[in-house]
């Protein structure tokens, strides 16, 4: 696991210097314990004009986010080492990261849980699976989210 | 000696005699002990096929997560290389009959004759749809089990009914796609009544699984229907589950909702199905449960709640919360 979320960190560190102007991009943390549920959302989200960091459960969340000082994080809850609320209640401590807004995705949602998210200071709650289209929507509500390029070569 | 063993005799004829008296009632208390240790069984055995089925809901939503994501940066991906092949396409229909030129481009062409490309190109966007479309079907199928298997809370819930309905129908799909269509009619109009989902989910499954094994007794070669429509009757809301089975016989009508009183052959029907509908309906939850049936011709069962809350359940609300006031 270690691996993969180093190689993955490098990817996306590698995919946030493709563009020199990479301090105005609005940086995300994506932070998911199954590794193909960040690639595939990576996949989708590599047109996009931002930087993208990955973290495999909530401890490595909260280093990756003391690093990259990210504008919206996006998270998962059931995860191993630490999970998706004890990632916000540490990121609620650290002034750097107190006002980051959130977006939880999660496999396992009810009400209370709800409601103890809400108290926490969440601004979504998304339910897996969550289409692609509506998780774009939730993003472009807190950061600048347009495509930087077309994503793949066109025809002409 | 002989005449002890005799007087021993003749006392164990009179006990033999006193428990053979004793023994019908025996007998139907063991039958009834057992009856309800297989109930109980069985309804444990249901519980904890409920609460793995929530388990396999939730374990299925991380897949369909990436798999959806991927499919769509497939369809997305091969939309922009369909584009390239395009102008491939174009650029070898133009190319001058220059030497040069066909020979630099002879492995492009060769390449492009060397399997049936039009196929593929036609093909894939039409494999990705479906994938697409299959992973929407397996994520509301999965979303419809979280309803479905969702833990009874003990508590009285306000509840969209044709939601609840829907996501039985969904999760019944299987019993009923082979041998009926469901067809919908559902009031706009209504308001979110206070329940118990989890059982009136039952009763309803109940309900539909009921009416789909009355269309397959007919054995006809043609689908049946079950309709199921929700409306509201004054102070009541009224739910139909109409189906075009075989129908309930005269002479059984007024036995269907006896517990154990079953028409369907040994392991296929436990006698409990209506047994418990009547039981959440009607006790739980004061309502009605009542049928009209032609035989040959099908059923129409019809479930009845009060839009509010039941009587004895308000009381008891009252009750403890003026209770904890003057505590």
């Amino acid at each position: 696991m270690g691996d993969t979320a180093a190689v993955a960190f490098e990817k996306s560190t590698h995919q946030s210097n493709r563009v020199s102007s990479s301090h105005s991009r609005p940086s995300v943390l994506l932070v998911d314990d199954d590794p193909y549920v960040i690639a595939a959302m990576q996949r989708n989200l590599h047109p996009y004009d931002i930087d993208l960091h990955v973290a495999f459960h909530g401890f490595q969340g909260v280093t990756e986010a003391l690093a990259c000082e990210p504008d919206l994080v996006i998270t998962d809850l059931q995860m191993p080492v630490a999970n998706g609320i004890e990632l916000m209640q540490c990121l609620s401590h650290i002034p750097k990261t107190r006002s980051v807004p959130i977006i939880i995705i999660t496999g396992r949602h009810n009400m209370t849980l709800s409601k103890r998210l809400r108290s926490l200071g969440v601004e979504a709650i998304l339910e897996k699976p969550v289409s692609f289209e509506v998780l774009s929507k939730q993003i472009s509500q807190f950061i600048r989210f347009e495509k930087q390029s077309l994503p793949f070569p066109s025809a002409r | 000696m002989s005449s002890l063993t005799s007087v021993s005799n003749t006392s164990s004829d009179a006990t033999l005699a006193h428990s053979c008296e004793l023994n019908p009632t025996n007998q139907e208390l063991i039958a009834s002990l057992l009856a309800l240790e297989s109930q109980l069984a069985q309804a444990q055995k249901l519980e904890s096929v409920g609460q793995l089925a929530a388990g396999i809901a939730h374990e299925l939503n991380t897949p369909i997560q990436f798999v959806g994501d991927n499919t769509r940066f497939l369809k997305e991906s091969f939309q922009a290389i369909e584009g390239v092949l395009q102008s491939i396409d174009h650029a070898m229909a133009s190319f001058p009959e220059n030497e040069a030129f066909q020979e630099i481009f002879k492995p492009v062409r060769d390449a492009y004759q060397s399997f049936d490309i039009a196929f593929v190109r036609e093909e894939i966007p039409m494999a990705i749809d479906q994938t697409l479309q299959g992973a929407e079907n397996v994520a509301r199928i999965v979303r419809a089990m979280k309803v479905f298997s969702h833990p009874g809370t003990k508590e009285l819930q306000a509840v969209d009914l044709n939601s609840l309905l829907e996501s039985t129908i969904t999760v019944s799909r299987n019993e009923w796609k082979y041998c009926a269509l469901v067809e919908t009619q559902f009031a706009n109009n209504l308001p979110k009544i206070l329940c118990y989902p989890g059982e009136l989910n039952q009763v309803f499954l109940n309900l539909i699984v009921n009416g789909a094994h009355a269309i397959q007794s007919r054995r006809l070669d043609t689908l049946g229907r079950i309709k199921i429509q929700t409306r509201i009757s004054g102070d009541l809301v009224v739910i139909d589950f109409e189906d075009t089975g075989t129908g309930i016989p005269d002479a059984i009508r007024n036995r269907v909702f006896d517990p154990f009183f079953t028409t369907k052959g040994v392991g296929k029907g436990t006698g409990q199905g209506l047994a418990i509908c009547y039981n959440i309906i009607v006790k739980m939850h004061g309502g009605r449960i009542e049928f009209d049936s032609v035989e040959g011709k099908g059923t129409v069962f019809h479930v009845t709640l009060p839009l509010e809350s039941t009587n004895s359940d308000r009381s008891t609300t009252t009750l403890l919360e003026s209770e904890s006031r003057s505590s």
